[in-house]
């Protein structure tokens, strides 16, 4: 499922606001095991449901019989029907197309809600889920995956779901020219032409579709996940002649966007709000046999302003709230009488870097992008391990995050539950330390200056994006902590647009603090453009063509290595060694990571946020409200 | 006078031409173009990217890129937006008419208040009248127009009988019947059209009062009333067809301001308008939808103008359009 978050993917530079830009995908967790073919009864499972006070009316109701494959949810508590369940999201979807969408506030509300995948991932868990497929099988070598679809799923308009839409939705996909955002996670080399060769998907049966792959992967049912099928019966027409483009717009009627979710798009207003409401035809049930979704509306309200977003649920506007650093003492203290509880998430996945520009190539004028006398002071590991023992991290989470959170070191976030490595090189704050480093290095800190072997005086620019506070907030901290080594750093905050253009085009940067942000799943073949040398993402010294320096070699192939085991244990022990050189070499400085937050009314059952985004509501199947309310008497 | 229209009319596109000039220049030389902050995902190919790039058509120079918007732009083909994918105009006339429901209404209530206000603070001299207009018009033009709205959303947040934003009420709109619909439009529509009539009015009141003092002092004014007219009679008949003049020139500039004149209200009470479309394009450098609004606002203004002379000349017999 929400793999097709590869596109914006785990780290992706977090985005202006600094927020994220991870991917999204609700849904997600909640399934059980597979529930095999013959599934859970009929409707009349609905009986067992008595403990439940009665479940209420689904209005609108379901329709058609159960799927005989229906996927039983173990997760959830047993709740009860009704209710329109509210949410602010920051901007409105820019297509209800899932294959063509490329950015977070469509995600949010179309991968996942509206439309559903094969394979899923817990948020809360971080551990696979199956969702339309009730199981996958692969063959040892992790060329051929064989999945099989749930027995008598419907889409949103009662049209069975059938290999066949996968099939179509997946040759949409790979078509050159669909641009679609997870197209290139397909993609497994090129023939004699210099054409793009594609994994191969073929139908065993009505049921069961197989992917051949040409070259391994032990994680393709994530990259499988990221396939959010479309109805063939609606679209294909379309395709054929050559207006996929025009499929699913904001300006398609609702009734058109037959979707396979838990929810249907019902109106939409552009700036203003998305509504959907349930899909009568869903396929999951809960513990005691009723059908899912209980809500009977979720509705998207628009509000660009986090300041406004935070005021609209203490209002009591919104139903969920992603709680940013700065509003938790706030929140917290109004809990009772705001009838809402702020839950804590754990570590956040976005996370917070200073780099060194260590790229000593040559820009279009043909000069270094970096004066070499600084380059030859970044590239040495010493003086990398002095700024970072001369960062004070505790200070940062005490003024930036009120205490909330923990020093960084590393690359991967705590919060991953599967891949963070605690053994990893640490860097308390220690000045005494930092000096002999420095000294080591050749360096002479005279007179409160530092200067280098050969007299020059350390001196670097600084620059973050302009439009987010904290990260200019941060560098100013850094600034005083590096002005005690004698270090002179001079801030600059550039607009976003023009960061990412140093950072990728022109490189006319000698320090930057960013941040990482993470994909769902948090896996490392998600990371591999930033961890491989070659990669474009690896933006210390992007696009080598052969390792500049042995360690970064050694990660190569570790990464190579964990992406050709499928044994876990295996997998785990390359990543391991991955951090280990990472922190040792400090090609990016940790900085720190916030504590995540998430708020919402007490009146919800099965609030269960998690740290991946959507936070709030990746298993909105499951919310239900404890007492239901509808929008006539919110 | 049709030949003065048509010289007007025929001045529009050499403006238009030199406006979407300048901000195409402007939008090229930004830092960054619409793919740049997909850049910095590590999961989009250099393949991916020059795939959109050349979509988008961000790979021609300044020249090939104006050129081409230019010769789609004559046939009034101002393309797709690049963020919605959908018809720039079909983007904008939806917003349009949010915009205009907003400041057509400012401008009805900010105009029915500085007239009689105007009127009365002249005639009342001095009086406690004029005192309370006065201190109106002065709180008007010297609050900055931004804070003022957050105070108005800031009240509307305290005591809760105003929503704080918007156009509707997000939740049950659906639900609503067109009675409903009505009195919740009317609803959101109070505090913005407050916020920006009572500032929009206060200069329009002192020009009203400045011009009816000056007239009440003429002679044809003191003869009117030696004549036996009645004092009422006299202001609204003769006086205040001599004071208006300078009042529809503003109404005219007014008119042209249409567009543009709500925009931090409209940005403040996050109201659905051109203004969030607008400032949204710019940022993510949305180049269709940016001159496609650029387009819209100059032509308002230039029509704005000319609606704003013709009215002129025919309410002023001296004023001949040639």
């Amino acid at each position: 499922m929400q793999k097709h978050k590869e596109i914006r993917t785990f780290a992706t530079l977090a985005t202006v606001l600094g927020f994220a830009v991870a991917a999204l995908g609700g849904c997600g967790g909640c399934s059980s095991e597979p529930k095999g073919t013959g599934g859970p009864a009929t409707a009349s499972g609905a009986a067992t449901a008595s403990e439940a006070a009665g479940p209420g009316t689904p209005n609108p109701p379901f329709q058609g019989e159960l799927p005989k494959g229906a996927l039983v949810d173990a997760e959830g508590d047993v709740g009860k029907y009704g209710g329109t369940f509210v949410i602010a999201s920051a901007g409105n979807p820019k297509s209800f197309n899932p294959i063509l969408q490329n950015e977070a506030s469509t995600s949010e509300v179309i991968s996942g809600p509206v439309f559903a995948t094969c394979w899923g991932f817990d948020n809360l868990k971080q551990t696979e889920t199956p969702e339309m497929c009730e199981k996958y099988e692969r063959t040892p070598d992790n060329m051929t995956y064989t999945f099989t679809l749930r027995e008598g799923l419907k889409w949103s308009d009662g049209t069975p779901i059938t290999v066949d839409d996968f099939a179509f939705s997946y040759n949409v996909i790979t078509d050159p020219k669909i641009p679609c955002s997870v197209k290139d996670l397909f993609k497994q080399g090129k023939d004699a032409a210099g054409n793009d060769l594609f994994a191969v998907m073929e139908k065993v049966d009505d049921r069961v579709f197989r992917f051949k792959l040409r070259e391994p992967n032990v994680v393709f049912q994530y990259t499988a996940g990221s396939i959010y099928a479309v109805p063939r019966h609606k679209w294909e027409n379309a395709y054929n002649k050559g207006e996929f483009n025009k499929a699913m717009t904001l300006q398609t009627p609702p009734e058109d966007i037959v979707s396979s979710g838990p929810f249907r798009v019902k109106a939409f207003a552009t700036e203003e709000r998305v509504v959907l409401e349930r899909n009568p035809y869903y396929w999951k049930v809960d513990k005691a046999g009723n059908r899912l979704p209980y809500l009977d509306r979720v509705i998207f309200v628009v509000v660009p302003d986090f300041n406004v977003s935070l005021l609209k649920f203490r209002d009591g506007e919104t139903d969920v709230y992603e709680v940013r650093p700065e509003d938790v003492e706030l929140l917290k203290r109004d809990q009772d009488k705001g009838n809402y509880k702020v839950v804590e998430l754990g570590p956040s996945f976005n996370t917070n870097y200073f780099m060194f520009n260590q790229d000593d190539g040559l820009n279009k004028e043909g000069k270094p992008y970096v004066d070499p006398v600084k380059t030859a002071w970044f590239k040495d590991k010493n003086f990398r391990k002095a700024i970072s023992h001369a960062i004070d991290r505790n200070s940062i989470v005490n003024v930036l995050y009120q205490g909330r959170g923990q020093p960084h070191y590393s690359y991967t976030s705590a919060a991953n539950k599967a891949w963070f490595n605690p053994a990893i090189t640490q860097y308390p704050y220690d000045l005494e330390k930092s000096k002999a480093l420095l000294a080591t290095a050749g360096f002479t800190l005279k007179d409160a200056v530092l200067t280098d072997k050969a007299g020059h005086r350390v001196t670097f620019n600084a620059v973050t994006n302009s439009e987010n506070p904290t990260r200019i907030a941060l560098l100013n901290l850094l600034k005083e902590d590096f002005a005690k080594l004698g270090i002179e750093v001079k801030v600059q905050p550039v607009p976003f647009n023009d960061l990412v253009t140093r950072l990728s085009d022109t490189r006319d940067f000698e320090s930057i603090v960013l941040g990482w942000s993470s994909a769902v799943p948090p896996d490392p073949s998600q990371m591999r453009n930033v961890l491989l040398s070659s990669g474009r993402s690896h933006n210390w010294h992007p696009n080598q063509k052969t390792p500049a320096t042995e360690w970064e070699k050694r990660i190569d192939e570790l990464v190579g290595k964990n992406s050709q085991v499928a044994d876990m244990a295996e997998r785990k022990k390359a990543y391991d060694e991955i951090e280990a050189i990472f922190s040792d070499e400090l090609p990016q400085i940790g900085l720190a990571i916030y504590t995540d937050h998430a708020a919402g009314r007490n009146n919800l059952g099965n609030f269960r946020p998690a740290a991946l985004r959507p936070k709030t509501h990746w298993n909105v199947e499951q919310i239900f409200f404890k007492t239901p309310k509808n929008a006539k008497n919110r | 006078m049709w030949v003065y229209v048509a010289r007007r009319l025929l001045a529009i596109p050499p403006l238009l031409l030199a406006v979407s000039f300048i901000t195409y220049l402007l939008l090229y030389v930004a830092p960054g173009d619409y793919v740049t902050h997909l850049k910095e995902n590590p999961a989009i190919t250099e393949e991916a990217l020059g795939e959109l790039i050349r979509k988008y058509g961000l790979d021609g120079g300044f020249w090939t890129r104006y050129g081409h918007w230019l010769a789609n732009a004559v046939t009034l083909d101002f393309g797709y937006s690049f963020k919605y994918d959908l018809p720039v105009f079909s983007l904008i006339s939806e917003r349009l008419s949010n915009t205009l429901l907003l400041s057509v209404t400012s401008m009805i209530a900010a105009w029915s208040l500085a007239i009689p206000l105007g009127v009365l603070a002249a005639v009342y001299q001095g009086t406690f009248i004029d005192k309370i207009a006065g201190f109106l018009a002065f709180f008007g033009l010297s609050i900055p127009r931004v804070f003022y709205a957050l105070l108005a959303v800031l009240f509307a947040a305290k005591t809760g009988w105003f929503p704080t934003g918007g156009m509707r009420d997000q939740i049950e709109w659906d639900g609503f019947t067109p009675w409903e619909r009505f009195k919740d439009v009317t609803h959101h529509l109070v505090l913005p059209v407050f916020v920006i009539a009572t500032a929009e009015m206060a200069s329009h009141m002192r020009q009203m009062r400045a011009q009816m003092l000056e007239t009440l002092g003429r002679d044809f004014v003191r003869t009117a009333r030696a004549k036996g007219l009645g004092f009422w009679t006299v202001v609204w008949k003769h006086a205040f067809g001599n004071a208006v003049n300078p009042l529809v020139t503003q109404f005219g500039y007014s008119l042209a301001a249409l567009l543009t004149g709500s925009f931090l209200v409209e940005v403040v009470f996050s109201w659905p308008g051109m203004a969030r479309l607008t400032v949204d394009a710019v940022f993510s450098q949305d180049e269709p939808l940016v001159m496609a609004s650029v387009i819209m606002a100059t032509v308002m203004l230039s029509v704005g103008n000319l609606i704003a002379d013709l009215l002129l000349a025919a309410i002023d017999p001296r004023i001949r359009l040639e």
